[in-house]
């Protein structure tokens, strides 16, 4: 609680209602995955909702972490997520430090050619046929580079630079700090909010995107969970016509829970160790003070 | 904008300053000849002696726009096939060239005419509605006191965001379905069930409803990590100065998000063309196509499912061009109000 | 009755004998005599030798008719089984070289396991002599995609699995020559080197031609086109026994329609708008009806359409449908039946055993049966073939040595070998002990590595389809004898095979029109004049063109 913040006990308990029922809202649904994914068939098959498992079983994750398919793919989000959130960042700070410096020729002119870009979307075949070209079909790179920066993560983080008081950098450069020492020593430091939202921002786009994956790669080994999920859920959706006689029943909704829970959680373990980086900036200011 | 804040902030650099080794302390108060001081007194340099001088700045900008490069304007190239009536197996250099007849099939197509009104009318619902709500509930988030129960609620609030659309419209039936949650509980109550999810007149509203569910606590990470650059002294001051709760809110936490807020709108209105494909494709035929079909759907029939990738090519061709009148509009219009808008 | 190919059920059993007499004299190796001198290589023979001696198959099988083994005695129905015959071996020859073979395949199962760890799979590699590598698209948007890049992309995959009806613009690609044309190769003698291609059903194989060449290998299936499963245990309890006419129809959806049930349930507008029941009993034509001169009418522009969509207007009303109908997938809208929640629904003939076993699953009591579709008041019931296959494998036209195609081909026949032999045993259920756990009387099982490990790996190909159902033995031959009371209504479309170029830009966007217009009426937003409407527009949204495109091409 801050120094002048006075609160009154109506205005919070009113605001904690508000929120309590914000948070049921938001949290049912996984607590009925979740449930679902602990449950046995017959009290799924029913469809009606239910919020905490009535005979509770592992059989489902039993089921989907035997035979490696899932396992590995975690493994390789895992790897991507990490990797592409570092190259993204790196990419992203450098160029929106370079676009938040004013009076630099040429400037104004890269800033419209990334503004663009924010609209521009490239037909499928073209992109395809690009990253052909560059030899990453079939390869994790696809999956880190070609969607490596968003123009919107980049004017945000430029936004936050910008915001950044010009005397700090200009003391340093007339101490003959250059562009680079001064990103790192003193912008870095100052935007560790900026960094940790878009990061973040980055982690779960990479770690979600499933349709990269599915274009460019061929080869089912290399698949992330979020293809892996994507496939469990969609099946049993086919026509039948698509199979011949004897279908064998598809992995039912149990084991597509399981596969969303382990697909889901993992990235959700993120945010929590990122939060005290949002809350750093209120509490540096009044401690100097 | 900026130099307001970087006014007010000047006490605060001053004190951020002396605990960092790069700069020394004396030379804080430089105020506003600062801006001066990259230029000589007197001579304008030359744009080599600039260029060189700025050297470093090219360099951080260079990962960067070899990206973009190589991953949006080369295959930008590749959507010429717009004037095309490309085929997949005859490639660029034999598939024929149709001059304009694929622009002509977007506005020629019977339906078009509903499908913009409903892309248009899905989009400015959600900047009317979503985009606020964001902002009101970081507001609340950032008003509550107990910073355990603030972390708590901020670590929730988000999760619907990682759910995938199939799984989420999924259990929204489950509630909301004519044999859902909801409906027995009315019939248990005596009433005429409802079903929302396939009620073509409900269906933009629906639409919102749950990008609102889905996306407001994900959108809260922005603004939160916004406020909490603010400068503290600045509501120590505001405070002092008799300012209750809510003036504070109004003359201290608006203005300093504002710049961010004012770009997200700007990047919303010009995207103002897309909806978002997944949410509308799953539950598009309950409705019918009248209430439901967006531009993003529409180009899907024609070109996905069709291969008419020539049509799609068109389509991104025209969105990116009115994306950009939009941007530059809307851009023109918030400096107009005094605003820092997307570029200067 | 009639047969389309002609052939009276004697001549058929005569013909499956001689077969068996074959297979069963072919250890001897007559088969390899047969390849002909064309093929310079001398292939090497298998290494997996059947567990029972030829001879004794031919007589077990013989035995086996009437008690577990019921041949079909209609073309286009199916064998059934009520339990698998002794395996029998179908291929004597390795049939590739070693070096790699890269497919581009459709999947709806789950990838397999990483082939490292995936014994299936190298057991696969082994047998068929080839490194394996598969590219999968899991179907729909997916496949409509990668299709196309695949098309794009300067390296051509070795076995390209074409489904036109998920991805039309591949209709295009046909056209313009992107596949070999392997009627050479599948036609005549050259056939003798593929002897499980040469059992693909003839009518089949003329289907799945495209402009009158043969560009794949087709995916076989019976002519059965889509079937209405119902609750007969329902019916029974209402007093009700199988519908002889619509309004008996119509009692019976609304018997049983009480007590969070609804009488049946379909899976949005493309479930409804051409529903089986629906059209089969009021006689609209297959997709189109050739009128007598020569042109061609399509079946919205039908009166019998007309009274078809009456009749599901009056369902709607009444709320004898599923409500969530219209935003269930296809995965729900079973399990809405397995669950009780509808009476009935409609589905390819492959959803078997899944109607009734896992309806019983939940409720021991349950009985789902096929229902044979009843004429309309008075009217002619029909029921609508489908074309005999789904999807074909094709081999791009980058592929041009005729060793390699060969090569390629003999890998097809392989892995379309019919049910009960070796080969299919080891590719629908693995490896024995591993991926299945087989019983005494030879029923196999998969076991949760054999879920894992086979995924779609040998998608390409597939074994004549039969009527066996492991699950429920006894069903095969139930199965059987509805579909024997069905076929004799079955009627063709006309135009499968044929190509219109303008059907293959249009045909994705004038299916979602037909289907939103049609569900507009059904659920009484538009009036029923919406049908004309709708005809209208059809029309002029290349309707027409398409019509007299298609019936020139069938008119030659």
């Amino acid at each position: 609680m801050m120094p002048w913040e006075k609160p009154s006990i109506a205005g919070q308990s009113i605001l904690y209602l508000a929120m309590l029922l914000i948070a049921v809202v938001v949290v049912f649904p996984f607590l009925y995955v979740i449930a679902v994914s602990f449950s046995g068939f017959k009290d799924v098959a029913s469809g009606n909702l239910f919020f905490f498992p009535l005979h509770p079983t592992l059989e489902a994750y039993r089921w989907l972490l035997q035979g490696g398919a899932v396992v590995q793919a975690l493994g390789i989000s895992l790897f991507v997520t990490v990797a592409g959130t570092a190259v993204s960042l790196f990419i992203t700070v450098t160029m929106a430090y370079g676009l938040s410096r004013k009076h630099i020729p040429g400037g104004k002119f890269v800033l419209w050619l990334v503004m663009l870009t924010l609209l521009i979307t490239p037909s499928l075949i073209t992109k395809y046929l690009v990253v052909r070209q560059f030899g990453m079909i079939d390869t994790l790179w696809a999956l880190i580079i070609p969607s490596a920066v968003s123009p919107f993560n980049l004017i945000v983080m430029r936004q936050f630079f910008m915001s950044i008081p010009n005397e700090l950098i200009e003391s340093a450069k007339l101490d003959g700090a250059n562009d680079v020492q001064i990103l790192w020593g003193i912008i870095l430091p100052l935007s560790k909010a900026a960094l940790a939202a878009i990061g973040l921002f980055y982690a779960v786009a990479i770690w979600n995107s499933f349709f990269e994956a599915l274009i460019y790669l061929n080869n089912s080994q290399l698949y992330p969970i979020s293809v892996v999920l994507r496939l469990f859920v969609l099946q049993g959706t086919q026509p039948a016509d698509a199979t011949t006689a004897g279908q064998v029943a598809p992995p039912d909704l149990t084991v597509q829970m399981a596969v969303v829970v382990l697909a889901t959680v993992p990235i959700l373990l993120v945010y929590p160790f990122l939060q005290k980086h949002f809350t750093k900036g209120v509490l540096t200011g009044s401690i100097k003070g | 904008m900026i130099e307001k804040l970087t006014g007010r902030a000047s006490t605060k650099s001053a004190e951020a300053l002396s605990t960092m080794a790069s700069v020394t302390g004396e030379r804080t108060n430089k105020g506003s000849a600062s801006a001066a001081a990259s230029k000589k007194p007197g001579s304008r340099p030359t744009l080599w002696r600039s260029m060189v001088r700025e050297r470093w700045v090219y360099l951080l900008l260079l990962p960067g726009l070899l990206y973009f490069l190589a991953f949006y304007y080369l295959p930008l190239l590749g959507n010429f096939i717009a004037f095309q009536d490309y085929s997949p197996y005859l490639g660029f250099f034999r598939s024929p060239w149709v001059g304009l007849s694929n622009f002509a099939q977007i506005f020629t197509a019977p339906d078009f005419a509903t499908v913009l009104e409903n892309t248009l009318i899905i989009s400015l619902l959600q900047i009317l509605f979503a985009f606020p709500v964001g902002i009101v509930l970081s507001l609340m988030l950032n008003a509550l006191i107990s910073e355990r129960f603030k972390r708590f609620m901020q670590s929730i609030v988000y999760l619907p965001h990682f759910m995938g659309w199939v799984i989420i419209i999924s259990i929204w039936q489950q509630v909301f379905g004519g044999d859902g949650f909801l409906n027995h509980l009315i019939i248990g109550m005596g009433g005429h069930p409802i079903n929302i999810m396939s009620n073509p007149d409900f269906f933009k509203p629906l639409v919102v409803l749950q990008v609102i569910w889905k996306e407001t606590g994900w959108s809260t990470v922005i603004f939160l990590a916004a406020i909490s650059g603010l400068d503290s002294s600045q509501y120590e001051a505001a405070a002092m100065d008799g300012a209750g709760r809510w003036r504070r809110l109004w003359h201290v936490t608006l203005p300093g998000i504002r710049s961010i807020i004012i770009l997200l709108l700007i990047l919303r209105i010009g995207n103002i063309l897309s909806t978002g494909f997944e949410q509308i494709f799953l539950q598009r035929d309950a409705v019918g196509l009248r209430a439901a079909d967006v531009i993003d759907t529409f180009v899907y029939d024609r070109g996905i499912v069709n291969g008419s990738w020539s049509f799609s090519a068109a389509v991104a061709l025209l969105k990116t061009v009115i994306g950009a009148l939009l941007i530059f509009t809307a851009n023109k219009a918030a400096k107009k109000f005094g605003e820092e808008g997307l570029y200067s | 009755m009639e047969n389309e190919t002609g052939n009276t059920p004697q001549k058929r059993d005569y013909n499956r004998r001689r077969f068996l007499q074959v297979s069963a004299l072919s250890a001897g190796g007559v088969l390899l005599a047969a390849c002909g001198g064309s093929d310079p290589t001398q292939l090497a023979k298998t290494t997996v030798v059947p567990t029972a001696n030829p001879t004794s198959v031919a007589a077990t099988v013989q035995a086996a008719i009437g008690k577990t083994y019921f041949p079909s005695t209609m073309t286009g129905v199916p064998d059934a089984y009520t339990a698998p015959l002794p395996p029998f071996q179908s291929v004597f020859n390795v049939p590739g070289r070693g070096g790699p073979v890269n497919v581009f395949s459709l999947s709806f199962k789950p990838a397999p396991s990483p082939k490292g760890q995936n014994k299936y799979w190298q057991e696969l590699e082994k047998r068929l002599n080839v490194t394996w590598n598969v590219n999968f698209a899991a179907g729909g948007d997916v496949y409509q995609t990668k299709s196309a890049t695949t098309l794009a992309g300067g390296t051509s995959p070795d076995l390209f699995i074409v489904s036109t009806g998920d991805a039309p613009a591949l209709n295009q690609a046909l056209q313009q020559g992107a596949f070999n044309d392997l009627t050479p190769y599948l036609t005549g003698s050259a056939l003798k080197d593929y002897p499980n291609l040469a059992r693909i059903n003839e009518k089949i194989l003329k289907n799945s031609m495209f402009n009158g060449k043969l560009y794949g290998v087709p995916r076989a299936r019976p002519l059965t086109g889509n079937l209405l499963y119902y609750r007969r245990d329902w019916a029974t309890k209402a007093g009700l026994g199988e519908p002889k006419s619509a309004d008996d129809f119509y009692a019976m959806m609304k018997a049983f329609t009480k007590n969070g049930s609804w009488g049946m349930g379909f899976a949005s507008a493309g479930g409804l708008v051409g529903n089986a029941i629906f059209m089969n009993m009021f006689g609209v034509p297959n997709g189109w009806r050739l009128e007598s001169d020569g042109s061609l009418t399509y079946y919205i522009q039908t009166d019998e359409y007309k009274q078809a969509v009456s009749f599901m207007k009056r369902m709607f009303a009444d709320g004898l449908f599923h409500p969530d109908s219209l935003t269930m997938t296809i995965l729900q809208l079973k399990q809405a039946l397995w669950s009780g929640k509808v009476g009935a629904y409609a589905d390819g003939y492959g959803a078997m055993p899944l109607p009734m076993t896992s309806t019983k699953a939940i409720d021991p009591t349950a009985d789902v049966a096929i229902m044979v579709p009843p004429a309309a008041n008075g009217g002619k019931a029909v029921h609508w073939f489908g074309p005999g296959f789904y999807a074909f494998t094709g081999i791009p036209s980058a592929i041009s040595d005729p060793e390699r195609i060969k090569e390629l081909l003999r890998i097809m026949d392989y892995l379309s070998a019919p049910s009960f032999s070796v080969e299919n045993n080891f590719l629908q259920y693995g490896i024995d002990g591993v991926d299945n756990t087989s019983a005494a009387n030879g029923v196999r099982k998969l076991t949760d590595a054999g879920n894992k490990e086979i995924g779609d790996l040998a998608y390409a190909g597939n074994g004549s389809p039969v009527l066996y159902y492991a699950a429920q033995a006894d069903l095969g031959p139930v199965v059987q004898k509805t579909l024997m009371q069905i076929h004799p209504l079955g009627i063709d479309d006309p135009t499968v095979g044929k190509y219109s170029p303008t059907n293959a830009k249009q045909s994705a966007v004038l299916s979602k029109i037909v289907n939103d217009r049609v569900l507009r009426v059904v659920r009484g937003l538009d009036p029923l004049s919406g049908l004309d409407d709708l005809v209208n527009i059809w029309k002029s949204q290349g309707g027409t063109q398409i019509a007299q495109e298609l019936a020139k091409a069938i008119h030659g």
